[in-house]
């Protein structure tokens, strides 16, 4: 029998973990790389606007 | 209803008591439907703010706390509850531990919502915004929710699931956070005593805790729930669940004094809070990349599904959408600038209903249309329905959470480039127009849906729940992945739940309220520049002070200024921290409706005030301001007076800004406005009038009358009467003679002033060509402008050095000319004083020179030495004040001058005195007193044993000696 598109396996799938009582799948998946750097870019810019900032202007 | 359908009972079905899901979702439905509506109701009362508005319990005040719990506690909690009785079992693998006692859960929260919503219509608020509800209401939320965590930990605790999904991480960290806040909010706040500015900290992080602390969490459980299931997908990814959920953890707590920037708590306090705001990117990115992963490669079947699941995944998507907005917005809303534009603006309130109804209340809609199929066991009865909701609710948030945030932009730009701010809410009447519009159709769409659960619970097709939820089995393995600490209960409920939190408050709310300023009522007096001590509340200003929690006020009036935007030129000297000491609860703020009234003590009369509290359209045309007709009574003639609420209020608001000393003497805006008029050319005039006229009828007539007669409708309740301007008699003028006709520039000066004491405020804050052209309109009323020269202003010679000889010769001048009517110490009170009489036949009371700025029986235009010369050379017109020309020299005068500005000086000592000013400071503190009324002394011509001691009673021995 031919299998369903939709239930081909993706390329880019990791280990999953099913959830048996509610039928929850979840992938262990990554982090994108675009999202550490946004996370690295706002940890940069945090720890620059409280040095910057500490103490009102005047 | 249909009965439990045991036709669908699925092998894990008996995990979940779906006749106790379904009935906390029946209720939700209703919760849904009505707190919204409150809403609306709220909103059409800016477009017309007489409906329904004669009644205490319907007006602004009382529904919009309503509207805000019941959406918090009813429109989303409620449904979040009932999802928990459905999620929890299947995800722990067993039933909910002492299930039944659900049942109790749902009552008891029904009953805190009646009593809760029915305590703030009849007036009971405990004036902390989010934490309204009275104690017995509070106690019983409290209970409800205690008994709800107590299920959810011990039914985790004993799961047989090995796994410990993201959903579970959430819920249980939210119920942590959430008793211990409910603790901070219901407790702390209104019971342990403490000073304004560490009640406004400590508020600033519980009210963004009801947010970040519970709602977030509580919200993003269900879309991480729900989403892989409808979406008939795997989670996309564990690992940025993770991400998603520790830097919740870890910013959130900090945020909530973003409330609060340019406020006086400390600064650096705020800048962490800005800071971690903004870190909030962090998890909001990461669970919509997770959200928008997991329907990675189902968007067609979602979007062109017409089942209750594809629904449920329309839903989530959109609230992960919201989520992706609304708290973008919110953390680049707490950087500074965007402060300064848009803070206390409906842009803030843009926020809001993007996240908590945009976000979270679709949020859990999403997990309704999911789980009513499989607790009713019936299909969803109408697809069409379902899309109508969908679409109408797409429509009506979008167009909420756009316009009030265009209408944050639009206000904030008017208020920084000086706009008057009730010209500002004229502008955004188009806009509330627009949101009331956006409100009707959200809620046509939340009724929609539940007429459609209704009839699926009633005619739907029978609905089997599929036996694997998810279409496309992964391959999958052992919980080994999920042995990581961070993903275990213990790191979620120690870390999480109990460490972050006491981190943040500790850090972010009891140290800034440890800071020196922000414990202590030391404040800076304005006048003099000198410490003193900001006194409390008398008991009738503290019974004001109720009144004005319980009626609202504080929804719409902030009482703090910033030392942005131009507030501090708009309404007076910088807030400070030692000012608020009294204040608990803080009345700080987070919206102006209306202006800020953190310095509105004696900026209008107390006449003004109820006039205003009366019918505020009569004085202010443009005011959306409820009427308070129930601070009434009916006087002895006829016209109605405040009772002993209404007087309470006012005494209140009058207090409020003057603990740092008599500004209002030298505020910049009314003096420097002053000498701002220009002489007309006739070529202008016509253009100058019809701009005047517009003026006039907007901002003068309610009590000047449409004729300039002195009859407007405001002014029956005034016992100082509006001027009558047909008459062509004006009070202050620098042209000679008792009645003389003012120049422009006089009319201009008392239009920007205001007259202290009386209903004139000042219009200082309106634009200058606007006062300019209501002076050319003000004077079509009298023919006498036709008919009579203006003459030239008086001339003022050079102001002679301040001295004692001066100050004791003007009292014998005073003594001999003034003391008759004005008394022999200046209070007014002299022997000729009773019954005297205006031209009109209203009673005039001579000026009591010792009060300050504002007071009723003051002067009314200030103790500056050059407007007293004035006065006194051209005396009062239409009053019994005579002029002195003839009968005194300009050197005279100006002793006279200088005896009555000792006269307040004296008095002014004698307040600063009272709050603590130390004997060191004296001297200094009244040669600054002295230079800010006085010309030659501020060019240093004071003598220095003027500044030693009381000069009115100096000079008195002086005389008495002589």
């Amino acid at each position: 029998m031919e299998q369903d598109e939709s239930d081909k396996p993706r390329k880019d799938e990791t280990p999953a973990y099913y959830y048996a009582d509610s039928g929850i799948e979840e992938r262990h998946g990554h982090v994108p790389l675009w999202l550490w750097g946004v996370a690295a870019a706002l940890a940069v810019w945090g720890v620059y606007y409280l040095v910057a900032n500490w103490s009102p202007p005047g | 209803m249909v009965a439990a359908n045991t036709a669908q009972e699925t092998p894990d079905g008996t995990l979940v008591n779906r006749e106790l899901v379904r009935a906390w979702l029946a209720w939700s439905l209703v919760w849904l439907t009505v707190f919204p509506l409150v809403g609306l109701v709220v909103s059409i009362k800016f477009n017309a703010p007489e409906f329904l508005g004669d009644t205490p319990w319907l007006t602004f005040g009382r529904l919009r706390p309503v509207h805000v719990n019941g959406v918090i506690f009813g429109a989303f909690s409620a449904p979040l509850l009932g999802l928990l009785y459905y999620m929890i079992p299947k995800l722990c693998g067993r039933n909910m531990v002492a299930e039944r006692q659900g049942w109790w859960a749902l009552h008891g929260w029904n009953l805190f919502l009646i009593a809760g919503s029915l305590s703030l219509l009849m007036g009971y608020n405990s004036g902390v915004e989010a934490a309204e509800y009275p104690w017995p209401v509070n106690l019983l939320r409290y209970g409800v929710l205690g008994l709800v965590t107590a299920q959810v930990l011990i039914t985790l605790l004993r799961r047989r699931e090995r796994g410990f999904y993201v959903s579970l991480w959430y819920v249980m960290a939210a119920l942590v956070w959430t008793l211990l806040n409910l603790i901070l909010g219901g407790v702390i706040l209104p019971y342990v005593e403490m000073t304004g500015i560490s009640n406004a900290t400590l508020h600033g992080l519980y009210i963004h805790y009801v947010v970040g602390l519970w709602i977030t969490p509580a919200g993003l459980a269900v879309v991480y729930y729900f989403m892989p299931l409808a979406a008939k997908n795997a989670l996309y990814s564990h690992r940025i669940s993770l991400l998603g959920f520790w830097s919740l953890a870890l910013f959130y707590p900090f945020v909530g004094l973003h409330h609060y920037v340019f406020s006086p708590i400390p600064y650096q306090h705020q800048t962490i809070s800005i800071m971690t705001s903004m870190m909030l990117i962090v998890p909001v990115w990461a669970v919509v990349t997770n959200i928008f992963g997991t329907a990675k490669g189902r968007w067609g079947e979602i979007v062109g599904g017409n089942t209750a699941d594809h629904y449920s995944a329309k839903f989530l998507l959109l609230s992960a959408l919201f989520y992706l907005l609304a708290c973008f917005q919110g953390s680049t809303e707490a950087l500074r600038r965007m402060q300064e534009l848009t803070h206390f603006s409906d842009f803030v309130i843009s926020h809001s209903h993007g996240t908590i109804f945009g976000t979270f209340v679709i949020g859990v809609m999403g997990g309704m249309y999911y789980v009513w199929p499989r607790v009713t066991g019936r299909q969803l009865w109408s697809a069409k329905l379902a899309s109508w909701h969908l679409w109408l609710t797409i429509a009506g948030s979008t167009l909420m959470f756009l316009g009030l945030a265009a209408q944050g932009f639009i206000q904030g730009s008017m208020l920084e480039y000086g706009a008057n701010f009730v010209d500002t809410l004229q502008e955004m009447k188009p806009w509330w127009l627009a949101r009331t519009l956006a409100g009707a159709t959200m809620d046509i769409g939340l009724v929609l849906m539940m007429v459609n659960f209704y009839c699926t619970a009633r005619y739907g097709k029978p609905f089997a729940e599929p036996l694997a939820e998810v279409g496309r089995r992964l391959e999958t393995r052992p919980a080994g992945e999920r042995t990581d600490w961070l993903a275990q209960p213990s790191a979620v409920f120690l870390v999480a739940g109990l460490g972050f939190f006491a981190a943040a408050v500790l850090t972010q709310g009891v140290i800034p309220g440890m800071a020196m300023e922000a414990n202590s009522n030391r404040v800076t007096d304005v006048p003099t520049g000198m410490a003193v001590r900001a006194a409390g509340y008398t008991p009738q200003e503290q019974h004001g002070r109720e009144v004005y929690i319980r009626e609202g006020c504080w929804y719409c009036h902030s009482q703090y200024i910033r030392p942005v935007a131009g507030e501090t030129l708009r309404w007076g000297p910088l807030s400070q921290p030692g000012e608020y000491a009294w204040d608990q609860p803080h009345m700080l703020g987070t919206r102006r409706i209306g202006p800020d009234l953190s310095r509105v003590g004696r900026k209008y009369g107390d006449d003004w005030h109820a006039a205003h509290h009366w019918n505020p359209r009569q004085v202010v045309p443009d005011s959306v301001m409820p009427r308070f007709p129930w601070l009434f009574e009916l006087g002895k003639d006829g016209m109605p007076q405040l009772n002993d609420d209404g007087q309470a209020l006012v005494a209140y608001v009058q207090r409020l800004g003057v603990n740092v000393g008599d500004w209002r003497e030298t505020f910049g805006p009314t003096s420097l406005s002053a000498g701002d008029a220009v002489q007309i050319s006739p070529a202008n005039r016509n253009e100058l009038l019809k701009l005047g006229e517009q003026v006039y009828r907007r901002r003068c007539a309610g009590c000047h009358g449409d004729k300039g007669d002195g009859n407007g409708r405001a002014a029956a309740m005034l016992r100082i009467k509006p001027r009558d301007f047909t008459t062509g008699i004006f009070k202050f003028h620098s042209t000679p003679g008792t009645d003389a006709l003012p120049t422009d520039q006089d009319l201009y000066a008392t239009i920007s002033h205001g007259l202290w004491g009386t209903p004139m405020p000042p219009w200082y804050d309106i634009p200058a060509e606007q006062r300019m052209a209501v002076v050319q309109f003000i004077k079509t009323f009298s023919t006498r402008w036709a008919t009579e020269e203006v003459e030239a202003p008086v001339a003022v010679p050079t102001e002679p050095a301040v001295t004692v000889q001066s100050i004791s010769h003007g009292h014998e001048l005073y003594a001999a000319n003034c003391g008759f009517c004005h008394g022999d110490n200046g209070h007014g009170d002299g022997i000729a004083a009773v019954g005297l009489q205006d031209s009109w036949g209203h009673p005039a009371t001579p000026a009591d020179y010792t009060l300050p700025a504002g007071a009723p029986g003051g002067v009314k235009l200030g103790h500056d030495g050059t407007h007293l010369f004035k006065t006194v050379m051209n005396g009062v017109g239409g009053t019994p004040m005579p002029s002195f020309s003839a009968s005194m020299s300009p050197m005279d005068m100006w002793d006279t001058v200088h005896f009555i500005q000792s006269l307040r000086i004296d008095a002014h000592m004698q307040e600063l005195q009272r709050a603590g000013l130390p004997a060191a400071d004296e001297q200094e503190a009244r040669r600054k007193l002295w230079q800010n009324i006085s010309a030659a002394a501020g060019k240093g011509q004071i003598e220095t044993s003027v500044l030693l001691r009381s000069m009115g009673r100096a000079a008195a021995a002086m005389k008495g000696a002589g």
